[in-house]
């Protein structure tokens, strides 16, 4: 059986340290056990293709390129006029998309091991992002349950508002160690706690480890 | 060092509580919470800031903030030492350490002040014709020379142990100064709706209103406003903030200063942060700046500012002299002589108008001062320190001297139009205030206060209003608002003259720019000898450059060249003004990036088990890729060899991940990949991989690699590692601007697949060992085939193609499974006495096969350069088809891909050297140069491939690498690139 390995594994062992203040005001760390997948639209498929995704999902891919459009385990991101992002904890998705987005109706292709997922989270949390992505992180402009597509160090990534003092990252995997220690050495005056947390199969649940 | 205190028993806005222990010069002195450095100076009796930049002369403190020319500092020890840092500026805390710079052996006594002595051989542009011979590159002696004679503080090269902060932030509307009208504007702005960033570089709130008495009035009125500012939840205060700079979309640099806070770097505290801000309206209540007057030996420690004068007094409780003379052209400088007057000092006003506010006159009297109307300086007397002025006076021929210790001068006031002038927006001149206004503002900014030329507080405070109100309705904010406190005084207007007169002759020297010792007589030469255009009499003369920009001097330099011109102030024009508007440390902009994190690195999925196992590792572009495993030698050149022998003998492993990874698809991706490669893909099988190459537009090639077609519409291509973001972006590009009409999706999965190349005569033994329930046999996957097959649930990609010119397969799995698939291929293939290979053997095993690589593909050469010509279809269009046929691309003399072999047994090729012919002179560029070399353990002698004029149809010629660093010169002989294996049989076995 392989075993698979997060390029973070390493890095999470460090387990936190104290702020400049002696507190410790965020909580980092990875998510696990999320499927991610790009599907593409063909031309003149757009509204055969959202049924699709509909039936896989329970919803239809949303219209708006900013907020998350959730559906129980599933996180549908529309990321650019033709390509969305699907995330999931349900490990059944990938096989379903496979069934019903055909190649006459549009893409699929499977990115679940190209990005690391982040959660950053905590008081100093806008304040920590603020140093990495030049987004505009007021509620206004981000609120709860929108999404950006920007940069952290050079490196493209999807930035999640997941909720109040929350965000997430997906990162691409062959810069996460680097975008962790950038991320890491930002967050210093704050203080943090490292930690992994395993996203469990059953619908919009999280667990924590 | 004089020992007294100046410090007043009562007053100020100093903390006497907290007491500040600090060290000037090596000698321990002391301040208070709010102090700035040179309030805790000039309290210890110290006026001697330090030696001017060119003559040495003795220089004291001019101004109480940013536009201070002289009193700069070096401040800090050991790494932490920052110099030329305005004393004005700098907030006092505890432990600070400062000491003067440019002399020797000390301030007071410097031998450097000989310079003065040799003012007259040291005019305007002096070096530019006095060193010019008698050689050309004369100059290049004598600049050290000059540098050392001349200049201010220096820098250390240790490296800074403090820790520099970079962030993003956003707000609706940024007031630029929070002094009265930053604050109305403030108020104005949050009150309609807005969110408001008020900054300020000062450690408080109120701007000038901080150097009114601090028990009176206005300071009451400035708390009331201030209170009402912060009441408002909209508004964030942000002081010890600079705008340094705005640029293009409202973007605005910031600098925060966190050094009173005495950041621990350990603690990843920064000493200052540096905020590029996004703001969707901008309000300038930068204020103004009082000018100096233009006299002679306008220069003298105790020669002030009047504004600055008042500060000291009345902010910091410093008593700077007991008898005073305030010399004005305007009513500004009134207010200070009666707080002098006031304080207990002998004052003497002297103002060059004869007629003057009979308001202010009265109120002259009332404070016992001395008024002279109608008369002006024109020479200050003393020489360590002010002792006295020489006074013209209209209708009086004979100069009178009057005596003092303090001599505090007004030439009027200068918007600070810095900021606005960084849009590109000239400022224009207003003669009624005597002074340069913004000369207009962008879209969505505007001006607030003095910044505009409103010099008097109801004006301002009026205007900053409508300014606030502007800003947030152009932010979509438009709620009716209450007023903030109105002042507690009724002002009058403002009133000011041009000087009429600009001194030249009058003895001493008379300084338009203090901080680059540029006089009057400078700027007369300057005239004399044609640049009079004030960007010229800039780079002349050096005025307005330097720390201080010209904060105090551009303005009385316009005036003194419009003099002379003997045109309208306004006509003489202006400099520009350029970011950053204070000086900004190197530190502050590069943030953390610095040290390992200069720049993002890349690291393969397998990275960990790289480490782990001792690889040596290398950066290859942002990749940091293993270049060699010990167990194969104790260095890169023992090491390759060793791994070449492996895969060449037997097989090894290579760590391929960063191989660029493009899934293609689509119903028209077969048309759209024969359009981008120049051979044909469309016939090509599904199970099937080709070898393709790309040209740009120009017809260079633009990268190659191997594409799979993984079903009807489904293709895996594969990129070279430097070019893969490139080529990414260009299959982007095209498909959304050349060809829309194709419908193909295109994805990076770089990232989703860990990629290995296992190689060697033994590949296919070891692969069968490793993947047994795999069918690998050569009839299941031939050369160039792939499967697409499951590994214990996990997808694995396969392809049978070669780099090294051996059997080989490359092997894709999900990046997460990448360490363990290659482990399950080193252990289990074992007994076939596998082993890992890493980037230097890889390269090399290529030059042996004479594959092209990113050393070959530098944008430069032809597909026919590589002697891949006849890849391209004849009977397809492709990138790059149309421009391959130009003239120059077809010449028979381009430098051509052709083999070198070594001659000499006992020497070296090395990359980079320079090819010439046998028997031509070893000089300029040559015929080509060697792109790729290595040792072949194969041959028995180092190869290479390079370009050579002509190419491959000089095979067989012997011809010289030179490489000049070293002088080597090495025979070589050209020969067919491809050294071994030619007819590819290894790939077969």
């Amino acid at each position: 059986m392989f075993e698979q390995r997060s390029p973070l594994a390493t890095h999470l062992a460090a387990g936190g340290r104290d702020g400049a203040g002696g507190g410790r005001g965020l909580r980092i760390g990875e998510v696990r056990g999320f499927q991610l997948l790009q599907i593409g639209v063909l031309r003149g498929s757009g509204a055969a293709l959202g049924a699709a995704i509909e039936a896989a999902c329970g919803c239809a891919p949303p219209d708006s390129a900013r907020l998350v459009s959730v559906c129980g385990a599933h996180r549908l991101y529309r990321i650019a006029a033709d390509q969305f992002w699907i995330a999931s904890a349900d490990p059944q998705l990938p096989p379903a998309l496979e069934r019903l987005v055909t190649p006459q109706l549009g893409t699929l292709t499977v990115l679940t091991h190209a990005r690391i997922r982040l959660a950053i989270e905590g008081a100093a949390a806008a304040a920590l992002l603020a140093k990495l992505v030049t987004v505009d992180l007021r509620p206004k402009a981000l609120p709860v349950g929108a999404f950006a597509q920007t940069a952290v160090h050079h490196a493209g990534v999807l930035l999640e508002h997941g909720g109040v003092q929350r965000y997430e990252l997906y990162v691409l995997h062959t810069y996460a160690a680097s975008t962790w220690d950038w991320i890491l050495d930002a967050a210093m005056p704050y203080g943090y706690d490292l930690h992994v947390a395993h996203i469990a199969q059953q619908p919009g649940v999280q667990q924590r480890s | 060092m004089s020992r007294v205190t100046r410090r007043l028993a009562a007053g100020g806005r100093i903390d006497r509580q907290r007491p500040i222990r600090f060290r000037f010069e090596g000698k321990p002195l002391h301040g208070y919470e709010g102090d700035s450095l040179a309030s805790a100076l000039l309290a210890n009796g110290v006026d001697l800031a330090g030696r001017s930049f060119k003559y040495h002369r003795p220089r004291g403190f001019l101004a109480a903030g940013v536009e201070e020319p002289n009193a700069l500092f070096t401040l800090g020890e050991g790494a932490r030492t920052t110099p030329n840092v305005a004393a004005t500026t700098t907030e006092l805390y505890e432990g600070l350490v400062a000491r003067r710079q440019n002399a020797w052996p000390s301030a007071e006594f410097d031998l450097g002040a000989i310079n003065s002595l040799l003012a007259p051989l040291l005019p305007a542009g002096f070096y530019y014709k006095t060193f010019m011979g008698p050689l050309r590159r004369s100059w290049m002696w004598y600049e050290p020379f000059i540098r050392r004679a001349a200049g201010l503080g220096r820098a250390r090269h240790e490296r800074d142990p403090d820790r520099y902060a970079t962030r993003h932030a956003h707000t609706d509307v940024l007031v630029v100064g929070a002094g009265p009208a930053g604050l109305a504007a403030a108020h104005a702005a949050a009150a309609a709706g807005a969110e408001v960033l008020l900054i300020d570089q000062d450690t408080a709130l109120g701007g000038t209103l901080l150097a009114a008495p601090a028990d009176g009035a206005l300071e009451v009125w400035r708390a009331e406003l201030e209170a009402a500012v912060r009441a408002l939840p909209a508004v964030t205060v942000q002081l010890r903030t600079t705008a340094l700079g705005v640029y293009d979309g409202n973007t605005v640099a910031l600098l925060e200063r966190h050094e009173h806070e005495r950041p621990d770097p350990a603690r990843g505290a920064a000493r200052e942060t540096f905020v590029t801000l996004h703001a969707a309206a901008i309000v300038y209540a930068t204020g103004a700046m009082e000018r100096p007057l233009v006299f002679g030996d306008n220069d003298r420690p105790g020669i002030m500012l009047a504004s600055a004068a008042r500060t000291y007094l009345n902010r910091y409780a410093v008593e700077l002299g007991r008898r005073a003379i305030v010399a004005t052209n305007n009513d500004g400088a009134w207010q200070a002589a009666f707080e002098l007057a006031a304080a207990g000092i002998e004052v003497t006003i002297l103002d060059q108008r004869a007629r003057v506010a009979p308001a202010l006159q009265e109120a002259a009297r009332r404070g016992g001062i001395e008024l002279r109307t109608g008369a002006s300086i024109a020479r200050a007397q003393g020489r360590r320190a002010v002792a006295g002025a020489l006074v013209a006076e209209a209708g009086r021929a004979r100069r009178r001297r009057l005596d003092c210790d303090l001599l505090c001068m007004s030439g009027g006031w200068s918007p600070a139009v810095h900021l606005t002038s960084h849009t590109g927006r000239k400022p224009r001149y207003r003669a009624d205030i005597d002074a340069f206004v913004p000369g207009g503002y962008a879209t969505g900014h505007f001006g607030a206060g003095a910044v505009g030329g409103e010099f008097t507080l109801s004006a301002a405070l009026a205007a900053a209003v409508e300014a606030g109100r502007a800003a947030a309705r152009h932010c979509g904010h438009d709620r009716p608002i209450d007023p903030a406190p109105p002042p507690p005084l009724a002002d009058q207007a403002y009133t000011a003259e041009p000087p009429r007169a600009w001194p030249r002759g009058c003895g001493g020297k008379a300084f338009v720019d203090l901080q680059n010792d540029v006089t009057t007589q400078d700027l007369a030469i300057a005239g004399e000898e044609g640049y009079v255009a004030l960007e010229h009499l800039k780079r002349y003369t050096t005025l307005g450059m330097g720390t201080d920009q010209g904060k105090t001097s551009n303005a009385n330099a316009v005036q003194i060249m419009a003099a002379l011109r003997g045109v309208a102030i306004g006509e003489a024009g202006t400099t520009t003004f350029r970011p950053p508007y204070t000086p900004v440390s190197v530190g502050a902009l590069a943030g953390r990036n610095v040290g390992e994190h200069f720049r993002p690195v890349r690291r393969s999925p397998l990275h960990d088990w790289h480490i782990e196992h001792g690889a040596a590792m290398i950066e290859a572009g942002p990749w940091l890729r293993p270049w060699y495993y010990r167990w194969a030698g104790a260095d890169a050149a023992a090491a390759y060899v060793e791994e070449m022998r492996l895969v060449r003998s037997a097989v090894g492993l290579a760590d391929i991940s960063s191989l660029g990874k493009i899934d293609v698809q689509g119903p028209d991706a077969a048309q759209f990949l024969d359009r981008v490669y120049v051979n044909r893909f469309a016939n090509l099988a599904a199970g099937k991989a080709r070898y393709g190459v790309m040209l740009n537009d120009d017809a260079t090639v633009l990268d190659d690699g191997t594409t799979a077609r993984l079903s009807e519409r489904r293709w895996f291509m594969t990129t070279t590692t430097a070019q893969a973001g490139e080529v990414m972006s260009w299959l982007e590009f095209l498909l959304q601007t050349a060809w829309q009409e194709l419908d193909v999706q295109v994805v990076s999965v770089t990232d989703a697949w860990a990629a290995m190349s296992l190689a060697g005569p033994r590949a296919r033994a070891a692969l069968a060992l490793a993947l047994p329930q795999i069918d690998v046999t050569d009839a299941a996957l031939p050369h160039m085939g792939v499967r697409e097959c499951e590994l214990d649930g996990v997808p694995l990609r396969l392809l049978r193609l070669s780099f090294s010119g051996e059997l080989a397969y490359e092997l894709y799995v999900p990046s997460g499974y990448g360490i363990a698939l290659w482990q399950r291929l080193l252990e289990r293939a074992a007994p076939l006495g596998i082993r890992p290979y890493g980037l230097e053997a890889l390269a090399s095993l290529r030059i042996e096969k004479g594959h092209v690589a990113g050393l070959e593909l530098d944008h430069r050469t032809t597909l026919d350069d590589l002697g891949l010509g006849r890849m391209a279809a004849p009977d397809k269009a492709y990138v790059g088809r149309a421009l391959r046929a130009r003239t120059g691309l077809q010449a028979p003399e381009r430098w051509s891909l052709v083999g070198l072999e070594c001659l000499e047994p006992a020497a070296r090729l090395r990359g980079g050297a320079i090819l010439f012919a046998r028997d031509e002179p070893l000089a300029g560029h040559g015929r080509g140069y060697v792109t790729s070399v290595t040792w072949s353990a194969e041959l028995g002698k180092f190869i290479a491939l390079g370009l050579y004029q002509g190419g491959l149809r000089h095979a067989g010629e012997e011809i010289v690498c030179a490489f000049p660093l070293h002088e080597e010169q090495v025979r070589a002989r050209i020969v067919p690139p491809t050294f071994l294996d030619p007819k590819g049989e290894r790939l077969h076995v």
